[in-house]
């Protein structure tokens, strides 16, 4: 085929052409998009979905795109393959364990840039953030991530059978002794209620742990601290209540199903665990929230999802994303958040206005869950941590099992998980 | 080639390719062809399969910058492990008791199913069918089946008779047995058509010779059917080995490694290490353990199977 001058000079302008407006960027009049991955299933997908559209609105020059990527598991591949593939998403969800790891590899942005930029969160904003959650967003004095959604552990009780035989929810490990015993039924040699229901869960298991004044690691940091006596204690109070009283049973799923069918009284859960009970339950009866019980120290388990911005982002990607944050986690916005996943708001500001008032008003057993804040603990947020905490679920499944002693088991893993602490930079 | 002589000369431009060019871009056009072939095994078989062992050699998360040659550490770490072992031990169980209970029972209803029978093809349909349903699908089903209250189905069988409820996937001693029993419904269909394909490759004038000279069927079965069985039967066991060492997706779906690591597996452990924790290094000197070990079971059987092994001339 010829091509003379001309038509080369036609087919190199076309080209010229073609590439400018592929290369330049969106900035140049078009909005900016950025992309958030989360892993909202369920009733919390469409929460998540309002929040980001009532932002879209709000502010024409950007475009968030929610893209649920699966369950949290499914989340941490995909962000990690993301990341060694060098194309992140501008905000991604993640728990403080997971941030270690991005932290060590430089894949994101220390959040703290944007609170003391220019556009950034005053000292009093940045202190209205709840401190425990701060605390959990901290690495090394340095604050990397934003609380986004947090819950903590809560008990579920079955309200109107309480009230039907005249009970208290439990505040301590005695109470919740003497209550499962009150309410665990035999018929024709069968029981056909139990008070409790102990999931061989390292939650479960850590619940006991710092109610009983013990701690997750020794001070230092280099060695763990869950199977000292506080530890074997609590774990072996769960295998009491199952081998030696009776009063609960073992139970490897989600307790919301048995809950409702009225096979169990009481179980341990998160917040958002509310909606699915609810579900479950359909009207059948009330359900209570009271805090964990305590035999030494009054506290709970933090859990939930911190946000993060990716390193790879463009300036003004971050920029925008920083927006998004802040407006996510800003004072009404946490509160409809909190009101419609059942999540803890992040902010003080957000439990004592007015509208989380009038709602506490009518729905009183939220009250449980918010007062706990003020003991909530955080598990260490070091990327051992997950593994430690399947070192620790296998333990407790031995002790639950009756293959080893509680002391054997916690003691074995604490070996486990001491060396892999070792290995730690 | 007189055309080549003519077209050659002063000031002429041949056209005519010589035989060499000829040759050249026959080989090329083949070439091409295979091209597509190549790339796809190259890229996501040949490529991954030499990179994993390189990674293997080294300490790497994936996503660090840092990534130290650490040599055979890997290797020597898997050993050593408590949880790879277990891994191991797992899924030598898990092969010896699958392989050595689905190929007498495949056997076993291929040669009911070889008869012609009326309603044959259906029956050979059903057995079929678990091997054609997705192993996702059939896992969830199984699961549900293998419900601990007395609301799953086997427990609710199990009450009829008057047996306690079982709690299956969730007891360390019944877990393993009841992958077992899964994967052999799975398979059972894939291993009953192979073997009827041997079956019907069997001559009919060896039996009748047989029955000539007064045969019963065990007899049929022990002197014909089995010697003559022998090549398709070597190659069920060596494939049906080699898979029963892969195993990973019973385990994953339905008890996920537990109870305390009972069904994992090593496919589950490198799938762990690699994906959950990270660790592609060790992840990949697994995969490799793995691999040593499956070569070294194959040549096993070699050496101990395939002298008796009659082909048929």
């Amino acid at each position: 085929m010829q091509v003379g001058r001309r038509g080369f000079l036609r087919i190199a302008a076309a080209v010229l052409l073609l590439t400018a407006s592929l290369i330049l960027p969106a900035g140049a009049g078009g909005p900016v998009t950025i992309t958030f991955w989360h892993g909202m299933s369920g009733v919390l997908n469409p929460a998540i979905d309002e929040l980001t559209n009532d932002f879209n609105k709000l502010n024409p020059g950007i475009v968030v795109n929610a893209q649920y990527q699966g369950t949290y598991g499914t989340l941490n591949q995909k962000l990690v393959a993301a990341v060694a593939a060098g194309s992140p998403p501008t905000i991604t969800q993640l728990f403080p364990n997971w941030a270690d790891q991005l932290i060590q590899a430089k894949a994101i942005v220390p959040m703290e840039n944007f609170i003391k930029g220019p556009d950034g969160l005053s000292a009093e904003e940045l202190s209205d953030i709840f401190p425990i959650l701060r605390q959990e967003s901290t690495f090394n004095g340095v604050m990397w991530t934003m609380p986004f959604n947090k819950s903590l552990y809560i008990l579920f009780y079955n309200e109107d059978l309480f009230k039907q035989n005249n009970l208290k929810p439990p505040a301590t490990w005695d109470d919740l002794l003497n209550v499962s015993k009150a309410l665990t039924k035999e018929e024709g040699g069968r029981t056909t209620r139990y008070g409790f229901v102990v999931r061989p869960t390292t939650d479960y298991f850590l619940l006991m742990l710092i109610t009983n004044g013990g701690d997750f690691l020794k001070p230092g940091g280099k060695e763990v601290a869950f199977n000292s006596p506080a530890g074997v204690e609590g774990l072996q109070f769960l295998i009491d209540l199952v081998q030696k009283q009776k009063v609960a049973y073992v139970l490897n799923a989600f307790a919301d199903a048995d809950f409702a069918a009225g096979k169990v009284a009481m179980y341990f859960v998160t917040n958002p665990g509310l909606a699915f009970a609810r579900a479950a339950v359909a009207g059948r009866f009330e359900i209570g929230i009271a805090p964990i019980p305590y035999k030494k120290s009054r506290a709970t388990l933090l859990s939930g999802t911190d946000v993060a911005i990716m390193a790879k982002a463009a300036p003004e990607q971050q920029a925008a994303a920083w927006k998004y944050i802040k407006f996510v986690t800003g004072t009404t916005a946490t509160t409809r958040w909190f009101m419609k996943t059942f999540y803890m708001p992040v902010r003080r500001s957000a439990r004592d206005s007015t509208l989380a008032r009038v709602y506490l008003q009518q729905n009183p057993e939220h009250r449980a869950g918010l007062d706990s804040l003020a003991v909530a603990r955080t598990a260490p947020n070091i990327a051992e941590w997950q593994e430690i905490r399947d070192i620790i679920q296998e333990a407790v499944e031995e002790a639950v099992l009756g293959k080893k002693t509680a002391k054997q088991a916690l003691d074995d893993a604490a070996v486990k998980a001491n060396k892999l602490l070792s290995q730690r930079k | 080639m007189p055309a080549l002589e003519a077209a050659s000369g002063p000031g002429v431009i041949p056209r005519v390719p010589s035989r060499r060019v000829r040759r050249l871009l026959e080989n090329l056009e083949a070439y091409a062809f295979l091209l597509p072939a190549i790339v796809v095994l190259g890229v996501f078989h040949l490529f991954p399969i030499v990179f994993a062992f390189f990674i293997s050699l080294l300490k790497w998360n994936m996503i660090d910058p840092v990534r130290p040659y650490v040599g055979l550490a890997n290797y020597v770490q898997a050993l050593q492990d408590d949880k790879f072992r277990t891994a191991l031990g797992n899924t030598t169980y898990y092969a010896f008791v699958s392989v050595g209970l689905a190929i007498p029972l495949a056997l076993f209803f291929a040669v009911l199913l070889n008869r012609k029978l009326r309603g044959m093809s259906w029956y050979r349909t059903a057995f079929f069918i678990p091997h054609v349903t997705s192993l996702a699908a059939a896992a969830m089903v199984w699961h549900w089946l293998y419900n601990p209250d007395q609301f799953g189905l086997l427990n609710y069988l199990l009450d009829k008779v008057g047996i306690p409820p079982q709690r299956w996937l969730l007891d360390p001693l019944q877990a393993m047995p009841a992958i077992i029993a899964v994967s052999i419904w799975s398979s059972l269909g894939r291993d009953i058509v192979i073997f009827l394909a041997g079956l019907q490759s069997i001559s009919q004038d060896y039996y009748e010779a047989a029955q000539i000279d007064g045969a019963n069927n065990w007899q049929l079965f022990r002197h014909v059917t089995w010697p003559l069985l022998s090549p398709t039967t070597y190659f069920i066991l060596i494939i049906s080995m080699i898979g029963a060492f892969k195993i990973f997706a019973l385990p994953l779906f339905l008890t996920g490694g537990g109870p305390i690591s009972k069904t994992l597996t090593i496919v589950y452990s490198i799938y762990q290490q690699g994906f959950q924790y990270f660790r592609m290094g060790y992840a990949s000197a697994q995969a490799y353990t793995l691999f040593a070990i499956i070569f070294l079971i194959t040549m096993l059987q070699r050496r101990v199977l395939a002298h008796r092994v009659h082909y048929d001339i």
